[in-house]
């Protein structure tokens, strides 16, 4: 038992005051430097689009940016629930459903609008599709490496689900920055390729979890 | 064994948290036969180094990842989390595959219910050894966050006095308990 003993002497020595927000504090200071890596990709490689001013005044350009932006509040929420011990967010499972569902309605409403076939052709494909999903896990990758290197120092006991958190975090938070930069007015161009980029980086956080979250 | 309630633990962790060295003794000295008696009913009396290996580990989680206990949740549901996780991982790494599933359902010990640890915390109990204003003063200052002046004020006492008087208290309340569970080693 005298390693005990010794460990406790150590641990005792190295006590620190911990803030009542301690956790969250973590976790701001963890996002906004991946927040602001990831603007500033936005902003000098990518470079904003080009008619910002004018997509100001259109309703889909901030539903578009809100979608993301939502998830990545639930998501951030959520991650403040799987960090602590036992930690299992069940209301925003739930809160990301609203969201999408809501997106979807919009976006079928924008839909039914459309007058042609090619109208309704560019709503959904857009000139980007393909590249979208991928300019996401770009976007989110600084976000993601932020969520991680925050429950990396927190106390999950899923890190399945703990890293699909962390990557629907930073996949909604890169896609909310990229939506800044995004061309498409299409809602449903955003239900289906936003998400999509949204759902790789979750796959893609979940397995990071299952290897890099174990404590 | 003397039975250490839910309360006792819950202001030993908060004081803690605000860095009272001789609280988070205390605090680590009762955890660590609370882990000894946890981890042997669950390995067998043979394995008494991997018991020791988890006591330490998961005082050791505790240390670097308290900033994740709530405040306002009960302290030992979020321990004995930890405590079945390093479980958990420790008869994931052994190959033990069978006991997994039944650990994991295994709750928390005996006497570490929800309705257990959800109880009141009972800070009279832990305090009452104490003088009145010293018990007072520990309260206001190191668990509801008064500053020392307000705690001054309402003592009736000076700044110098509350501070010594809260620093002794707890002095006081740690070589209690300690001495209350050094019996059964």
């Amino acid at each position: 038992m005298a390693g005990t003993n010794e460990l406790i002497d150590d641990l005792v020595r190295d006590l620190r005051p911990v803030h009542r927000h301690a956790l969250a504090w973590l976790l701001g200071r963890a996002l906004l430097p991946g927040l602001a890596l990831s603007t500033a990709f936005i902003l000098f490689v990518h470079g904003l689009r080009p008619d910002l001013g004018a997509a100001l005044f259109l309703p889909a350009f901030w539903v578009k940016s809100a979608y993301p932006l939502l998830l990545g509040l639930i998501g951030v929420g959520a991650l403040l629930v799987v960090a602590r011990p036992g930690g299992r967010p069940v209301g925003s499972a739930l809160q990301v459903a609203i969201v999408y569902a809501l997106l979807v309605g919009l976006a079928v409403l924008q839909l039914r609008q459309a007058t042609t076939p090619d109208e309704s052709h560019r709503l959904i494909m857009g000139i980007s599709a393909l590249y979208c999903p991928l300019i996401i896990l770009a976007t989110g990758a600084a976000p993601m490496a932020a969520t991680f290197w925050f429950l990396r120092r927190s106390a999950p006991t899923a890190p399945g689900l703990a890293g699909a958190i962390a990557g629907l975090s930073g996949g909604a938070l890169g896609a909310w920055i990229y939506s800044w930069g995004c061309i498409e007015n299409g809602l449903p161009f955003v239900a289906l390729w936003y998400t999509l980029g949204i759902v790789l980086c979750t796959t893609l956080g979940s397995i990071m979890g299952r290897l890099w979250l174990k404590w | 064994m003397t039975v250490v309630t839910e309360s006792e633990l819950k202001v030993l962790m908060l004081l803690s948290l605000d860095g009272d060295e001789a609280a988070y003794r205390c605090l680590l000295d009762v955890l660590r036969h609370l882990l000894v008696r946890y981890y042997a009913r669950r390995l067998g009396r043979s394995d008494t180094s991997d018991v020791d290996d988890l006591v330490q580990d998961t005082l050791l989680a505790l240390h670097q990842r308290r900033i994740t206990y709530d405040r306002e949740r009960p302290f030992t549901a979020w321990f004995f989390t930890i405590a079945r996780h390093k479980l958990v991982d420790h008869h994931r790494r052994t190959g033990n595959r069978g006991h997994v599933g039944l650990e994991a359902a295994g709750e928390m010990p005996d006497g570490y219910r929800e309705d257990a640890v959800s109880a009141q915390m009972d800070i009279q109990r832990l305090l009452a050894g104490l003088p009145a204003w010293q018990a007072e003063a520990i309260r206001q200052v190191r668990l509801d966050g008064s500053s020392i002046t307000e705690a001054a004020l309402h003592a009736g006492r000076s700044e110098s006095m509350v501070k010594v008087g809260i620093h002794r208290g707890i002095k006081a309340l740690a070589a209690r308990l300690r001495g209350d569970h050094g019996r059964d080693e």
